[in-house]
């Protein structure tokens, strides 16, 4: 075959898949090679073809191919050298009028076709091979995408497991104090069905008392109430419902020590403690199910979400003993007398669980108070495990389902629901001691406490 | 490697299976479950794979047998081998209502892009690989999902299609519209794409779905007329306990959203 125009002596054949018309549906293998005036030159079969104005795309399955196509407009005789736009002279052994499509398709050849490449094609061959990268990385970003939707549940699980506490704030700092109150209605309505409840009489007037000094300037509006009670405790609902237990009136020497109580159990409302732990617990079971769906059944994201509580819980208790000084130092009152209190509450734990752990023959008394600790706020249970503090927030609610028996079980330290009392105490003799240096006198509280003690003792 | 050339007939019209004749020493593997019948002196041999390279180690075989197992086949594949003296026939049938495919994959420059599942049986030597489709639209509107099927080779191959079939070789250029899931085979060269219907009224009401799919030659293809996914919708909706679902493909969103990211047509 004569070569008028000649190959460019750096220009690769590039092996391909050749179709037009004429040619098997299917296409057969070809040659090509770039030519030095730019144009294409195809053997494919027993016959050369020749193209004029190549046109440059990506193309075929994923784009992994380049397909140089041209259309044969004019006859045109096998090596004929005339200049495309001429009419040509001759068809025989002609091409065949019509779309010429030639595909480059591995990776070698496609490299060799952009090597030997005319300058006009260059560029749309180098996007053109490019275009495979671009499929594939979109492909890549697209499934990432869908990953992450996917994903975005246990993302913002994880998230929320370690940001709970500033997210439940963020959320609890949009509940007005209205709404809280609207809780602390169903609270005192779920109480009331549990025990009697006192709202007059000496001992809910001092509980008054002593409690409005507390919480001087709060939005909330409060309600006090006695329940005719013996064990030691106290609570406090969201929204301001305020409950003593007879038992713990019975055991404070002084007005101070019913302060000391009343200023811990205000400040877990004022904090907002069993808000923050309802938000918590609910944004954690519905991102849980969420993630995990219904079919993980209620006991793992139960169990998971109850850690977190109990977690929180630890931390509120701090908080509101520091809380709970602070205001009886604003309002005035003794301090000491929390100090005693607290003494008063940790004895009684250590004697009953003594007594208890004895009994029944497990454990040591050290051993038996971490347990009650731990103990989930009974209000109807006979056990007086239920400190102050251990039955802060709105637990009552859910106090008749509280499991009585898992909790005799001594847990780890950081599944129990409150600090070590020793721990506490000892925080607290040591703020109390730094507030006390400045020599500070406190008038004592003008409630006739004999009275009241009176009043409770008739119960 | 060098493929078996095999003789094949095909028998039946419209529930087809199509059988084989082995030279001695040939051997010609098979989608597990689709031998219908052999003759004497075939042995049969089940292979990790698809025992396209009985040399490629260990890992090789656990690659493609991991590749199988996304496109839905099996982990095995059956190998069926004339130990014989003289020709041996094994057939292999379609397992539901349509054509049987055969397509010499040295005719058409070595590679066949199918729908996965459409597997039926091959000479031995035709690798059975994994193409996937990387446009994320033709993907997820495509109506063939994200998986489909690759065989590699310079023998035959045969593959199944679902009511009539439709071969169908497209010039340069020349463009097909099909309605999704209609698709079953096609040549490398054929640019698989979609196009959106052009109007919300034919979208929502038209039946057709949003898109359609588009083939775009040079190159042959292959359609099928009744994809098994449509008539397994029609039988369900007419049987008397359904529950009425209509799912038809390329319905508002593709075959049914999550199965049709993965599931392609077949589900």
């Amino acid at each position: 075959m004569s070569d008028v125009t000649g190959s460019l002596p750096s220009s690769p054949a590039f092996g391909g898949r050749f179709f037009g018309p004429s040619l098997p549906g299917a296409g057969i293998a070809g040659e090509g090679v770039w030519c030095a005036d730019g144009s294409l030159r195809v053997r494919a079969g027993e016959r050369e073809y020749r193209a004029g104005a190549v046109r440059v795309a990506a193309s075929g399955f994923n784009a992994e191919r380049v397909r140089l196509s041209w259309g044969a407009e004019f006859p045109r005789g096998e090596g004929d050298a005339a200049d495309r736009g001429g009419v040509a002279d001759s068809v025989s052994g002609g091409e065949a009028v019509g779309e010429y499509a030639f595909f480059v398709e591995s990776a070698v050849d496609r490299a060799a076709c952009a090597a030997g490449a005319p300058a006009v094609h260059a560029a749309a061959l180098r996007g053109a091979i490019g275009a495979v990268t671009r499929v594939d990385r979109r492909f890549r970003l697209g499934w990432g995408v869908i990953a992450g939707v996917l994903l975005l549940p246990f993302i913002a699980l994880i998230f929320f497991a370690f940001h709970a506490d500033p997210l439940a704030r963020w959320v609890v700092g949009h509940i007005p104090p209205a709404e809280e109150a609207v809780l602390g209605d169903m609270t005192l309505e779920q109480t009331r069905v549990q025990m009697r409840l006192l709202d007059h009489g000496p001992a809910v007037d001092a509980v008054r008392q002593i409690g409005d000094k507390l919480v001087a300037g709060s939005p909330h509006h409060y309600r006090w109430f006695v329940a005719e009670r013996p064990e030691l405790n106290a609570f406090a609902a969201p929204g301001g419902v305020v409950v003593v237990f007879s038992g713990l009136i019975r055991a404070a020497k002084t007005p101070e020590e019913l302060a000391g109580v009343l200023a811990h159990e205000v400040s877990h409302a004022e904090l907002r403690h069993s808000l923050l732990a309802m938000t918590k617990s609910l944004g954690l079971r519905a991102l849980l199910s969420l993630a995990v769906g219904d079919l993980a059944g209620a006991r793992v994201t139960d169990a998971l979400s109850q850690l977190g509580d109990l977690k929180y819980s630890r931390d509120a208790e701090r908080e509101a003993d520091a809380e709970g000084l602070r205001r009886l130092l604003a309002a005035g009152i003794d301090p000491r007398g929390m100090v005693g209190i607290f003494e008063t509450l940790a004895r009684d734990e250590a004697g009953e669980s003594a007594a208890r752990g004895s009994a029944r023959g497990e454990g040591t008394a050290a051993d038996a108070a971490q347990e009650k600790t731990s103990a989930r706020p009974s209000a109807d249970s006979a056990d007086p495990a239920d400190r102050v503090g251990a039955a802060d927030s709105a637990k009552p609610a859910t106090a008749g389902n509280a499991p009585t028996t898992s909790a005799r079980v001594r847990p780890p330290a950081f599944l129990s629901t409150h600090p070590p009392t020793e721990e506490r105490l000892a925080t607290l003799r040591e703020a109390v001691a730094a507030s006390q240096s400045a020599g500070r006198r406190y008038a004592p509280l003008a409630i006739d406490w004999a009275a009241v003690q009176r009043a409770v003792a008739k119960d | 490697m060098a493929m078996d050339v095999v003789d094949y007939e095909i028998f039946g019209h419209e529930m087809q299976y199509v059988e084989v004749e082995l030279d001695p020493g040939e051997a010609a593997v098979g989608e597990a479950g689709a031998m219908m019948y052999m003759q004497d002196g075939i042995q049969m041999d089940t292979v990790f794979g698809d025992g396209s390279a009985p040399t490629g180690g260990l890992f090789g075989k656990l690659l493609g047998a991991g590749k199988r197992l996304v496109t839905g086949e099996g982990l095995f594949t059956t190998i069926f081998v004339n130990d014989g003296a003289g020709k041996r026939r094994v057939a292999f049938a379609a397992p539901y209502p349509g054509k049987i495919v055969p397509v010499n994959l040295g005719e058409i420059g070595g590679t066949l892009i199918c729908q996965k599942d459409a597997f039926l049986c091959a000479a031995k030597g035709v690798s059975l690989g994994i193409a996937f489709q990387k446009k994320l639209g033709v993907g997820f509107f495509g109506g063939e999902g994200f998986v489909m099927q690759k065989l590699d080779g310079d023998g035959m191959a045969f593959v199944h299609a679902g009511g009539t079939l439709m071969e169908r070789t497209l010039a340069p250029g020349e463009r097909l519209r099909v309605d999704t899931g209609c698709v079953v085979a096609f040549q490398p060269t054929v640019d698989f794409d979609i196009q959106y219907v052009g109007k919300i009224k034919s979208a929502i009401f038209g039946g057709e779905g949003l898109f359609f799919a588009t083939l775009s030659g040079p190159g042959k293809v292959w359609l099928q007329s009744l994809p098994l996914s449509r008539l397994a919708n029609r039988i369900v909706m007419s049987a008397p306990v359904a529950g009425g679902r209509s799912a038809e493909q390329g319905s508002l969103l593709g075959a049914g959203m999550l199965g049709g990211l993965l599931g392609g047509d077949d589900d």
